[in-house]
């Protein structure tokens, strides 16, 4: 579990990580959407050409990227070959029972892998060089406009980020917790399922206990701060929309335009 | 009457699921820049009592002002801009993702522009000397680190009068008298009133005043010096010896030959060294 990178922020300096949350975000899902507009080698290579750039200027080794996704691979080969064996039409090159290879199969698991590929790397870098914080000031700016539906954006961004700020401390509770119960002889991970199920309760119930205190004081103290959901507030943290960020929008964009161009 | 900053009048509060009342008939005034300890066993009242001073309970009858205002719904927000509250355990006031982001908290709660909250954020670092912790996060940080945190992001706010709720508790002597030394210091630049609630004698030896809360009752309002003179038995008060007090009062009792009298940890040091190289 280790060299799983899926998910996780690798701090940095790059012109990747120092692009503005929002606008990373936003063209990471622009590009989600504009491969499944590829079908064909050109159009794919394209994409890859440009998954290959963001990966250069982010300063992510090569290597430690490929090492990090591989437990990912796993599953998109079963996703492949579900594909290449059940998909009919074209060709048959090889049939055994109520599998067979044809000619289309080949070439749509072809392209699913590729999707595959292309939709982990961009989302794997987007949370490689975004910190949890920056995720949630991004989502914040995105759902900006839903304020006006007087939908709280504020209040659950505040929220997401103070759940972020305390996965830290539980984490650290939860180790002195089961040190605790370990100590009084419960046995952790050992045994067969409904065991292990069972032997998560010492751990669990003392754990939601100090949660809930966590979250009592926590909101008086931020009262006593002068929170209020009610009241405006202004805000300490910004990201500026900077040259960098017209470049990659610029490049993303004629990229697409290629692909548009270039399709089946 | 500007000089009573605080006048607490016949005040009676009781939570909903509890049978007898938390605060019973209590009444105080505080004045401009006095540092007031408030002691007592746990349970009877004191956490309640600050809760009702910065207007995060409601009052059943009586009435408590702040420089002159009575505390009500509408004038709430405004009073507690002026009240900064630290509380006992540091991890359960710690908002932000960052040292920086927690101080600013409170600010963007006060609308503060971004360039006002720079000089302030940079200023209070400076004042609690954390400057070089100023991105870290809070996980990262100690038991007295988070709370220095928590007092800077009050401190940011300037506030008239500081109350402390058992905030130097949780973490070790040397933390405690560095938090101390910090409010001290800042309450008699900015003529900053202090209310702290503490069972800590070094600490209470540091204030003007000292009340005794016991069942929801005010039963003593002296001065440090007359506390210390009629106390006979600590436990009476819930009050703790400093850790110096306390290990020589053991070492004597196991026949040391030690002076009867206060040391503090220096001097204990001291004391023992020249023991051991008598022996
Ligand atoms: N939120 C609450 N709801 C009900 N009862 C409470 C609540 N908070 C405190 N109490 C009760 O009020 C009494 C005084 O508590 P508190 O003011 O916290 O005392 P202290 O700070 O002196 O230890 C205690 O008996 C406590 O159980
Ligand atoms: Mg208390």
């Amino acid at each position: 579990m280790e060299n799983f990178i899926f998910g996780r922020y690798m701090p940095g300096n790059s012109l990747v990580h120092n692009l503005n949350p929002a606008m990373k975000i936003l063209i990471s899902f622009y590009f989600i959407v504009i491969v499944f507009f590829a079908n064909n080698y050109l159009t794919y290579a394209l994409l890859f050409f440009l998954c290959f750039i963001s990966l250069y200027l982010s300063k992510i080794s090569f290597g430690f990227f490929l090492k990090g996704i591989r437990p990912l691979i796993l599953l998109i080969i079963i996703t492949v070959l579900l594909q290449l064996f059940f998909s009919a039409g074209g060709h048959i090159y090889f049939s055994f029972w109520i599998f067979k290879i044809t000619s289309l199969g080949l070439i749509s698991a072809a392209y699913i892998f590729m999707r595959f590929m292309l939709i982990i790397t961009i989302s794997t870098l987007l949370t490689l060089t975004t910190s949890p914080l920056a995720i949630s000031y991004g989502i914040e700016k995105i759902l900006s406009p839903l304020k006006k539906i007087h939908c709280p954006v504020d209040t659950i961004a505040l929220m997401i980020s103070i759940a972020l700020r305390f996965v830290p401390t539980l984490t650290d509770e939860a180790t002195s917790i089961m040190n605790a119960q370990r100590s009084r002889g419960v046995d952790f991970g050992n045994g067969n399922l409904v065991k292990r199920i069972k032997s998560l309760i010492p751990l669990l119930v003392p754990l939601f206990v100090s949660a809930f205190k966590h979250a009592d004081e926590l909101s008086v103290a931020m009262e006593a701060r002068g929170y209020s959901p009610e009241m405006k507030r202004t805000k300490f943290k910004s990201y500026l929309i900077g040259m960098n960020d017209y470049i990659s929008m610029m490049l993303f964009f004629v990229i697409s335009l290629m692909i548009i161009f270039f399709r089946n | 009457m500007l000089n009573n900053i605080i006048e607490v009048k016949n005040i009676n509060f009781k939570y909903n699921d509890s049978e007898t009342k938390t605060i019973n008939n209590i009444s105080f005034n505080i004045k401009t820049g006095e540092w007031v300890s408030i002691i007592g066993h746990n349970g009877s009242g004191k956490s309640t009592l600050i809760k009702l001073l910065d207007g995060l309970v409601q009052l059943d009858s009586g009435s408590i002002s702040m420089n002159g205002d009575e505390i009500n719904e509408k004038n709430v927000n405004k009073i507690r801009k002026n009240i900064g509250l630290v509380f006992q355990n540091p991890d359960n006031q710690f908002v932000g993702a960052t040292v920086e982001d927690d101080i600013a908290f409170g600010l963007e709660n006060y609308q503060f522009s971004r360039d006002e909250m720079i000089k302030i954020i940079d200023n209070v670092l400076d004042l609690v000397d954390m400057q070089k912790y100023r991105k870290h996060e809070p996980s990262k940080l100690s038991g007295g680190q988070k709370q220095r945190i928590a007092l800077a992001g009050v401190l940011a706010l300037n506030p008239k009068i500081l109350i402390l709720d058992e905030s130097t508790s949780m973490i070790d002597p040397q933390g405690r008298n560095n938090i101390l030394n910090v409010i001290d210091e800042f309450s008699r630049k900015s003529n900053m009133t202090v209310i702290s609630i503490t069972h800590d004698v070094e600490e209470i030896k540091l204030s003007n005043r000292v009340l005794l809360l016991s069942n929801g009752e005010l039963v003593e309002d002296t001065s440090p010096e007359k506390l210390f003179e009629n106390v006979k038995d600590l436990e009476e008060y819930a009050l703790e010896l400093p850790f110096s007090a306390q290990l020589s009062k053991y070492l004597i009792k196991h026949k040391l030959q030690l002076p009867n009298r206060y040391m503090n940890e220096g001097e204990l040091i001291e004391c023992i060294k020249k023991l051991y190289l008598k022996m």
